[in-house]
């Protein structure tokens, strides 16, 4: 009669698995799935609402900055009367909107603490072409001059942003 | 002199430890904690932009903050992600209210939430207080005409702060 074979005889052998090749295609997806991501980050830019206030006027006559928008011109206004500072006409397509920086720059060293800017785009502009002009009235470049102010202490502060308090003065019209 | 058994005499032969070549796995997690620390938003805000709405670059590097999440494409309107307006379906119109300046499916919507967050900075202990903030995820073809009236109908519900939400590349 014939017996179970004895398990002594049997040699286990450990074959150690091969796993390059998975790990390779494993490597590749992981450089496909890099190649196709978007490095996309989203950040913002402020803006108030603007206040109806009932107090009295400062004393300090404001410097009221007004960006005018239309799909042609750029007009920069300051005063209480709105006395245009400079016209920007498009040239081609786009605006000339570091000749704009410029003046920004200009405004901004006479008046260090004032950080408002009205914007007062017409209805046909579109969002993309108010962003773009939001960015160069906000960012102040590290190839623009430098502009410092003193804070409470007396210090001398380098200041990072042109106008940064943007608001949208015709929202309700 | 002591006999061992016969079985006990059979030296037993103990499984071989299995070796795995684990570089090339540490390979894939080096880049993948690269791939994950480049992706890294510090902000801590969960910004969701629907199919349908291309966000505006800028060069801006302000972060995110906290808020109620309005989205506006061409068609639609979402409120932190839920459909107020829906232009695609047939019949649907958009509704105005004030001389035609504020949109009354986001007003309403946004007063609630208003309303919301008010409730829970009374009852709750330690909450933060509303802050008015109010994220705009706007489609960058569209018109100022259109975009103003968002913008009035957020500041009647009583949102101050508009925080404009743009793309940019590192």
């Amino acid at each position: 009669m014939l017996r179970k074979p004895s398990r002594k005889n049997f040699k286990y052998k450990f074959q150690r698995p091969n796993l390059i090749p998975i790990l390779d295609a494993v490597f590749i997806f992981i450089f496909f799935l890099l190649f196709s991501a978007d490095f996309v980050n989203l950040f913002e830019i402020n803006s108030n609402v603007p206040i109806v206030s009932n107090s009295p006027p400062p004393k300090k006559i404001p410097l009221n900055l007004t960006l005018r928008i239309t799909p042609n011109t750029l007009t920069l206004k300051k005063g209480l009367n709105g006395r245009v500072v400079k016209s920007f006409r498009k040239s081609g397509p786009n605006y000339d909107l570091s000749a704009l920086h410029q003046s920004l720059v200009n405004i901004k060293k006479k008046n260090l603490y004032e950080r408002t800017i009205i914007f007062e785009p017409t209805n046909s502009v579109d969002y993309e072409t108010i962003v773009k002009i939001m960015d160069e009235v906000i960012i102040l470049r590290k190839m623009d001059e430098a502009l410092y102010r003193k804070d409470k202490s007396g210090l001398d502060i380098r200041i990072k942003e042109l106008f940064d308090d943007i608001i949208f003065g015709n929202i309700k019209s | 002199m002591k006999y061992k058994s016969i079985r006990k005499r059979i030296r037993r032969k103990r499984p071989e430890a299995l070796d795995v070549d684990i570089t090339s796995l540490l390979d894939i997690l080096v880049i993948l904690l690269v791939f994950l620390l480049k992706s890294y938003n510090s902000s801590g805000v969960i910004l969701n932009v629907p199919k349908g709405i291309k966000l505006p670059f800028s060069q801006t590097k302000q972060l995110n903050t906290p808020g109620v999440i309005v989205q506006v494409s061409d068609s639609k309107i979402w409120v932190d992600d839920q459909v107020v307006l829906d232009l695609t379906k047939p019949g649907n119109r958009v509704i105005y209210d004030q001389g035609g300046t504020r949109i009354i499916s986001l007003f309403n919507e946004l007063r609630k939430k208003r309303s919301l967050y008010k409730q829970v900075e009374k009852t709750a202990k330690g909450a933060k207080k509303f802050s008015g903030i109010v994220n705009l995820v706007v489609d960058k073809g569209l018109k100022y005409s259109y975009v103003k009236k968002i913008l009035g109908t957020c500041a009647d519900a009583g949102f101050q702060k508009y925080k404009f939400v743009v793309s940019s590349t590192e």
